[in-house]
């Protein structure tokens, strides 16, 4: 952050960095994969236990009403640590929108487990015949008596094997356009008929999983807003969600992992790689940025185009990484980080992994589409 | 980030002035009369106050910050107005720190009567000067010429009238000017300043300078892309308008992306002006944006097609003075230079 900080920020600042010293176990300090449920969600408590778990929620359901520029502290001090990657799904996703469409019940029932880091949540939207195309999803849900029966498949489950309930798209019924007749579900997924079969990806993780559905039946009390009135609740805080996605902390942890592979080298000797290094550097700034200036649009109620900033974001890590790859030189194909003195330095697990960042949540291709035509006013569908 | 209601009031006085001297109609035609310079508008914009925004108001200046100052040049970059003002603003600042020795250049550069431009030198121990690339070289310039001194700093002003100057002024495709000046004894141009204060003055005023061009480059690549998304919606090929491709559209959201965040960075690098990140912040603004404007206006003329390589459209003045705004005080190789030199302390600041 290039911005001078208050007292209060300093101090903050401070805070953090000490008790993240005194408190992150040094098992878990610059992993390159998020550790599975065991090993990460007794992190995810302390964090919650100190008051940081939820920065951007109101203070009424356990946040911390973070100012943009808190947020970015405790981002950078994070990466600075080599904190891991936390589940963040229930953060980030299904709970801004049972805050603003879930029942009174649904609210208390299922925000605090996610503050405390009791449940493990997953989103189930896409489908093999329904990714960038969502409404085409097939999934279907018909109502019996006070139940729904869900049958069908989900598939790019990010943590699907280890949560415990996942929030979900499925068709109700057959409307005029297929963005009508989508519901809006919650699912235990320790009912009956669940079936999850994890998913190995290039990166050699199992970070997502499928999902097969057989007569899975959901009380309707777990439906959010109204049946076949799914689609405007899961588009509603999209551009909210994707403001999290595109959060610099991504970026702050493969900037810090560059440069310890660049201390480890003596990289930066090479006027070439110190360029390229420099270039990525003032790429990340770009990027925080951009993040204060949307967060702090949105925090003043202002519009928050979010598509920007999820292409700004993921293209960044994507750029560091590729300067990670040159720095790591001979090494750029060595499966596993290596240990080096109290740290593990990284050299092709990070990269393969940021595949994945331009694909999700929606394309940065379908991103590009909506900006061409939502903001900027170019038409034609951009198809 | 929004701006508050002075801030409005700058950007919309610089809109309506350059509009109302004539836009890009005067860009283009202030190419064609180089080596030219047009001392009637010069003075307007310095009645306006623009050469004194980051002048105090003790000394007869707006008193205003590097923030304001660059939204005024980000106003002014869009109509491509050919006096780039950065330099004058960056010298207003320079003055004003200077105090006293320097009262007599600030009130011409407020009055309109100079066009002062700080520039860097190496070393200005000997008497005899042979400076390259002097940019915004006019009869009326004055340069502030800031080097060591004999182990110290200084601050000596060479008027471009002073006797026993000659200078070679080169033209740039944009209708702007670099020049080769040489004089045989400069002992005779008047200090203005020495020492550490002055050196850390002539440093900052640097910043403010890069900034500045930082923030015209943000206007000018803003302005050129909503020339071409306006082509988009109108040009039709295979009977509909092109703004339809999808081929083109992902393009123009990239070029979207790049202006948008290129204007975030320049004004939190503004925010780090006067603390530890200053000269860090301000070279990475100008990196990315002379990156970026570059990036952009070839975008843009490759989006008009075939009228976006003539003269005649408007289109192509854009890039060209990108190229010239680009290569002041160091492109986006020479920026990005410096953010290596400056690496270090900055990343402690960093943690």
């Amino acid at each position: 952050m290039l911005r001078p900080e208050s007292a209060a920020e300093r101090r903050f600042r401070g805070e953090v960095r000490s008790w993240l010293e005194e408190n992150l176990p040094p098992e878990l300090r610059y992993l390159t994969f998020r550790p599975p449920p065991e090993v990460i969600m007794p992190w995810y408590r302390r964090l919650s236990q100190r008051g940081w778990i939820a920065p951007h929620w109101p203070r009424a359901w356990g946040g911390m009403e973070a100012s943009p520029a808190e947020e970015v502290i405790l981002m950078e001090e994070m990466a600075r640590a080599g904190a891991p990657d936390l589940p963040s799904q229930g953060l980030n996703h299904i709970g801004p929108i049972l805050m603003r469409f879930g029942t009174d019940a649904q609210k208390q029932r299922h925000l605090p487990p996610i503050v405390a880091g009791d449940v493990v949540w997953c989103q189930g939207y896409s489908e093999p015949g329904a990714g960038s195309d969502l409404a085409a999803l097939r999934t279907r849900a018909e109502r019996r008596g006070d139940s729904l029966v869900i049958n069908g498949h989900k598939i790019w489950t990010t943590w699907g094997h280890h949560a415990q309930w996942m929030y979900a798209l499925v068709r109700t019924s057959v409307g005029a356009s297929k963005r009508d007749g989508i519901t809006f579900v919650l699912i235990d997924l320790s009912t009956p008929g669940i079936t999850r079969r994890p998913i190995k990806t290039i990166a050699g993780d199992d970070e997502f999983c499928e999902v097969f559905f057989d007569d899975v039946v959901v009380p309707l009390e777990h439906v959010v807003g109204e049946i076949d009135r799914g689609w405007e609740i899961a588009t509603a805080l999209l551009s909210e969600e994707r403001l999290r996605v595109a959060a610099p902390l991504q970026a702050l942890r493969a900037l810090t992992r560059l440069h310890m592979l660049c201390e480890a080298t003596g990289a930066l000797e090479d006027p070439v790689l110190a360029a390229r290094v420099a270039e990525v550097e003032i790429e990340t700034e770009t990027l925080i940025a951009s993040y204060l200036s949307v967060a702090e649009t949105h925090a003043a109620g202002g519009a928050v185009d979010s598509s920007y900033l999820k292409i700004l974001a993921t293209e960044t890590v994507q750029r560091i990484l590729d300067v990670l790859q040159e720095v790591a030189g001979e090494r750029r194909a060595v499966k596993r980080a290596l240990p080096s003195g109290d740290k593990r330095l990284d050299f092709s697990e990070m990269f393969l992994q940021a595949r994945r960042l331009s694909i999700y949540a929606g394309s940065n291709e379908i991103q590009r589409t909506l900006i061409a035509t939502r903001v900027l006013g170019l038409g034609g569908g951009g198809k | 980030m929004t701006a508050s209601g002075d801030e409005q009031l700058i950007v919309e006085s610089a809109l309506r002035f350059t509009e109302g001297a004539g836009g890009l109609r005067r860009a283009r035609a202030r190419r064609d009369a180089w080596p030219d310079f047009d001392g009637a508008v010069w003075r307007q914009m310095a009645d306006l106050g623009w050469t004194g925004v980051c002048v105090s108001a003790e000394r007869g200046g707006l008193g205003l910050g590097v923030r304001e100052a660059c939204l005024l040049l980000e106003a002014v970059g869009r109509s491509l107005t050919p006096e780039l003002l950065a330099p004058a603003i960056a010298a207003g600042y320079l003055l004003d720190r200077l105090g006293e020795d320097a009262a007599e250049m600030l009130a011409a550069l407020l009055e309109g009567d100079v066009a002062a431009v700080p520039v860097p030198v190496a070393d200005l121990s000997s008497p005899a000067l042979h400076l390259e690339n002097v940019p915004d070289w006019y009869d009326c310039t004055l340069l502030l010429l800031g080097g060591s001194y004999r182990g110290s700093f200084r601050v000596r002003a060479l008027s471009a009238a002073a006797p026993g100057v000659r200078a070679q002024p080169i033209e740039c495709v944009d209708g702007s000017v670099l020049a080769e000046v040489h004089c045989d004894d400069a002992s005779h141009a008047r200090v203005v300043g020495s020492g550490d204060a002055a050196r850390s003055a002539f440093d900052a005023a640097l910043d403010v300078m890069r900034l500045g061009y930082a923030a015209y480059l943000v206007g000018l690549m803003d302005a050129a892309f909503a020339m071409t998304l306006e082509y988009m919606k109108t040009r039709r090929q295979f009977g509909v308008p092109i703004g339809s491709f999808q081929a083109l559209q992902h393009r123009t959201a990239s070029c979207y992306v790049d202006i948008r965040s290129t204007r975030a960075l320049v004004f939190e690098a503004c925010r780090a002006f006067a603390t530890e990140r200053q000269a860090w912040a301000s070279a990475a603004a100008k990196a990315r944006a002379s990156a970026a404007a570059l990036r952009v206006t070839k975008e843009c003329i490759q989006l008009h097609g075939a009228i976006g390589f003539t003269d005649e459209h408007d289109i192509g003045l854009y890039l060209k003075r990108a190229m010239a705004v680009a290569a002041r005080l160091g492109g986006e190789v020479g920026s990005v230079r410096r953010c290596v030199e400056h690496r270090a302390h900055d990343s402690e600041a960093a943690g």
